[in-house]
């Protein structure tokens, strides 16, 4: 018998209390030796997961904890989280309905790997197959087991109370899906029989699954793992290969670019209505797709030059699109393909109106927002936050007939000599953009007074997009950010001199292969170096016990 | 908005009509051009002759001096030989609004007979409804007499509205433009997405002056969109729905941006009112459109419109309770207005009995800038033609 939710969940509680307490109390392999990164799961990673484990249409309901962008990418943060008391609840909540679902009556037989004796009571051996079965796949390896039978134990006393086989599955599959070990990526490194220490097996397998599909090791490359065989150089190369020639790949592409373009931030703009009537949470999500479909068609289907993503003028429109941009939709499928006019002045992914609107003010474009964007995400250079005393109440007064446009505004404020070392940097390249108003559609003028595009970038003059976009994929710093953001993205540690060389050599290998991000992907997740354990900077005791103390949550789970 | 803004969002929209106008110009030729449009309101053009100042549709004003119609007396109205009393109060006391016996049906069967005064307005004597006793009319001189009709704001004489006089002073239909209750719950379906109008303007010489254009008018399959501000977002694309009586390629000439028919012409087009995918068929029409500066379109169309049409598309025709509640929620005595419509039609006489069939009536049009796309969704409008043939092989009439 079904009970109401909160009967449900209270029982749930008590019994997961009871679970971690005995699972606390014995060893773990969570706090076992060995332990070199603990490595928070994304909430696009989480649902990819529930995706392809549960299969689609599990709606995932509530918030997850907040990330943090370190380095500029939040994989890099996502090495320094922990879980607070409330996120702790938030995953209970979420795990407990993706449970529900999972295990919902016309869902279980695909889901449940085998039959119950009788649906209204335990059953200890199917559900250990099934916890197995998720465990395997949810922790990135084999369960100990210790960790099955404590669930079954959970699963068979749920059951009794419930009277329902599946009841306790739900419990039992909650318990999996708050477990540190599925919610942390805890990457373990081991002797290496050569000298020295090596990610293990299923660590290697779960960073090539997290960065090439974003999501869990299916059961091909955990086999690899857990037979050691994904040690072996060819193994490794014939797993790779498979996983890049998976259309599943699109989803790694897109996670790796959603941070490095900061998309997850789009959520919060907002624009003012009466500027940007156009302007809605609609246009975001359409945007936001925009760009990632023409990332992946242009890198995936096409295996073009990453460079050229600055200059392409093809792009994918809905209609919400469409009609932002002021160009017509035909209605031959959901997104269809567009090519801009060069007259219209769009060229590359910078001059769409996904980074636009988002590198503005709510009121106005941003020439200083977007080049420092351009400078920190596709260049890599870091600029220092502005003095707290500056003054802008010469870029903010848009009266004043002696400088109508943001760019004589701003360069009236970078005369300044506080301001002038980094504006004189970054405004460039944002002024490149300045045709573009704060939501990305095309001006020419502002106040009457022509907008001027033209910038010095070193020492040549470029001209709008277009030319701020030939100067990008002219720089070799572009593609070398490329390659130090795609190693920490996928390491989960910054480029740091240590590996100078190795990021060189993947540098070096881009431009061989006419920067396809393709071969750049596989020399990288084929390179030794890749999984190299590095030397630690805090012990992964000390910054478990450091989670432990903020979080307030179980020490065993952390 | 600080001045400085406002001024800026001006100028900024200009900048992007001007550059929308250069995409929009699809080349067919040399000098070939087009424009595309949604209409984002239409409404009978109804002239709120009042006071400056008075702002309620039920004040007396030089439209109507006796003020609007009253509040139908449905106690008195309801009450038939088959009906008493004590049950007209009954259906109307508040207390039985939930009685799973009354239908909103009381309202329309009332005739002698039990007649649906919906299907048969006539079954009833004429209430003798308040017309419009004003001068001044929104329209044109259709029939070309400036003897006959009102005086237009702008002076113009022989001004044909007479739907106006018939329908200008019931409380739902009176106000000023996009201020009468009745238009705004038609044009909130409208723009709620019940249905679509678009339009496609081309030429060969000028957009501003061109005088062997076409404007093509059609329903839309696809549902407007309103942009942060709860105005219809421009620029959206629109594809042809080839309904095939609600299509409308018109002969029109463009002098210093101001759109005119070339000879009278039939038009066919959606119903702006539409519960039912109805027709509005205009005989004899003209339409004086500007192209505004912004890109924006607006202006009149005018034409004989059949008064049974006209009475349908408010009475529901029998298939609804839209009667009911247009009586009810619009406080309008339908048979009553049938009445008046059929008094002040003054067009196309019945051959056989000399009566007047069809009224002069007049539509405010406003539209914004849109992308018009073939019914296929393969490209967009570049002339104005008609799509009849792409209709599905069912509503294919012609």
């Amino acid at each position: 018998v079904r009970g109401s939710t909160a009967s449900r969940r209270s029982r749930a509680l008590v019994a997961v209390t009871l679970w971690v307490a005995s699972a606390c109390s014995g060893s773990s392999a969570d706090s076992a030796p060995g332990v070199v990164a603990l490595r928070r799961v994304s909430a696009s990673q989480y649902e990819q997961i529930v995706t392809d484990l549960f299969g689609p249409g599990i709606e995932i309901t509530g918030r997850f904890e907040p990330d943090v962008r370190r380095d500029g990418l939040l994989a890099l943060g996502s090495s320094a989280l922990s879980v607070t008391a409330s996120g702790f609840e938030q995953y209970y909540a979420i795990a407990a309905s993706v449970a529900d679902q999972a295990l919902a009556e016309q869902r279980r037989t695909a889901v449940v790997p085998c039959q119950p004796a009788d649906p209204k009571t335990a059953d200890p051996a199917c559900a250990a197959a099934f916890v197995e079965k998720y465990g395997r796949l949810l922790f990135r390896r084999p369960l100990a087991r210790d960790e099955v039978e404590a669930r079954v134990a959970l699963a068979a006393e749920a059951a009794a109370r419930s009277e329902s086989f599946y009841e306790g599955l739900e419990l039992a599959l909650v318990s999996l899906m708050i477990s540190s070990n599925y919610l942390f990526r805890v990457e373990r490194s081991e002797l290496d029989p050569s000298g020295g220490l090596r990610l293990d097996a299923s660590t290697k397998a779960a960073r090539l699954s997290s960065l090439l599909w974003n999501t869990t090791p299916d059961d091909a490359l955990l086999q690899a793992a857990e037979t050691g065989a994904l040690h072996e150089d060819a193994e490794l190369r014939r797993q790779v290969q498979r996983m890049l020639a998976s259309p599943r790949l699109e989803a790694g592409l897109r996670a790796f670019f959603r941070d490095v373009l900061h998309f997850e931030l789009l959520n919060e703009v907002t624009k003012d209505a009466q500027l940007y009537p156009k302007y809605s949470s609609v246009v975001a999500r359409s945007a936001e797709e925009e760009t990632l479909r023409t990332i992946v068609d242009h890198l995936l289907v096409r295996e073009a030059d990453y460079r050229e993503l600055f200059t392409t003028r093809e792009t994918y429109l809905d209609r919400t699109l469409a009609a932002a941009y002021g160009t017509p939709y035909l209605f031959d499928e959901q997104w269809s393909r567009h090519t801009f006019d060069e007259a219209e002045g769009r060229a590359g992914i910078l001059s769409r109106i996904a980074f636009l609107a988002l590198f503005s003010h709510p009121g106005d474009s941003s020439p200083t927002k977007r080049g420092v964007a351009i400078l920190e995400m596709l260049k890599c250079e870091p600029t220092p936050e502005p003095p707290a005393n500056v003054d802008f109440s010469i870029v903010n007064d848009v009266s004043n007939p002696s400088l109508p446009t943001r760019r004589a505004r701003l360069l009236a404020h970078s005369t300044e000599e506080s301001c002038s070392g980094c504006h004189l940097k970054s405004d460039p390249l944002g002024l490149a953009l300045e045709h573009f108003d704060g939501m990305g559609q095309i001006r020419r003028t502002e106040n009457g007074a022509s907008i001027d595009v033209n910038v010095e970038l070193g020492d040549r003059i470029y001209t709008g997009a277009a030319g701020l976009g030939a100067a990008l994929h002219d720089d070799p710093s572009v593609t070398r950010c490329l390659v130090e953001q795609l190693y920490g993205y996928a390491a989960g540690r910054s480029a740091d001199p240590s590996i100078e060389s190795f990021i060189a050599r993947l540098h070096d290998v881009l431009a061989r292969n006419g920067h396809r991000v393709k071969a750049l992907l596989e020399h990288l997740t084929t390179s030794p170096e890749f999984y190299r354990v590095p030397e630690p900077q805090q012990s992964a005791a000390e910054r478990i016990a450091a989670s432990a103390v903020r979080s307030r949550a179980p020490l065993g789970e952390l | 908005m600080p001045r400085g803004d406002r001024m800026r969002a001006g100028l900024g929209r200009r900048a992007k009509w001007l550059v929308l106008a250069s995409i929009a110009l699809w080349p067919m030729s040399a000098h070939a051009w087009t424009r595309a449009y949604v209409i984002e309101w239409f409404e009978p053009a109804h002239y709120f002759d009042v006071d400056e100042g008075v702002t309620s549709a039920e004040a007396p004003g030089r439209d109507c001096p006796k003020g609007a119609n009253p509040v139908p007396d449905w106690k008195t109205i309801l009450v038939t030989s088959y009906r008493t009393r004590a049950e007209v109060e009954r259906f109307l006391d508040p207390a039985f609004r939930n009685d799973p016996n009354r239908s909103l049906m009381t309202y329309a069967i009332r005739g002698p007979r039990k007649e649906d005064v919906y299907l048969n307005p006539e079954a009833v004597p004429d209430p003798k409804v308040y017309e419009v006793e004003g001068t001044v009319a929104y329209g044109f001189d259709l029939d070309e007499n400036d003897k006959t009709g009102f005086r237009s704001p702008s002076g113009e004489r022989g001004i044909d509205n007479a739907y106006y006089k018939a329908s200008g002073c019931f409380v739902h239909w009176r106000g000023r433009p996009r201020d009468a209750a009745g238009f705004k719950y038609g044009n909130d379906g409208m723009r709620d997405g019940d249905f679509t109008i678009v339009m496609v303007l081309s030429g060969e010489q000028d957009p501003q002056d061109d005088d062997a254009a076409l404007l093509g008018i059609y329903p839309a399959r696809d549902p407007m969109v309103k942009d942060a501000n709860g105005n219809i977002a421009s620029e959206y694309s629109f594809r042809i729905d080839p309904v095939p009586d609600q299509q409308s390629v018109i002969p029109v000439r463009i002098k210093d941006g101001v759109v005119e028919t070339r000879e009278p012409f039939t038009v066919q087009m959606p119903d702006w009112n539409s519960f039912q995918r109805a027709t509005l068929t205009l005989r004899k029409s003209r339409l004086r459109f500007e192209l505004k500066p912004d890109g924006t379109l607006f202006g009149l169309l005018g034409g004989y419109r059949d008064v049974t049409e006209h009475y349908r598309a408010w009475s529901g025709n029998g298939v609804s309770r839209r009667g009911a509640l247009v009586e009810v929620v619009g406080r309008i005595n339908l048979p009553g207005w049938w009445y008046a419509l059929r008094r002040r039609a003054d067009g196309f006489p019945d051959p056989k009995t000399g009566r007047n069939t069809a009224i002069s009536t007049t539509y405010h049009v406003s539209a914004i800038p849109a992308f018009v796309i073939e019914p296929d969704g393969a490209r967009t409008v570049q002339a104005p033609t008609l799509f009849k043939k792409l209709a599905p092989a069912a509503a294919a009439g012609d």
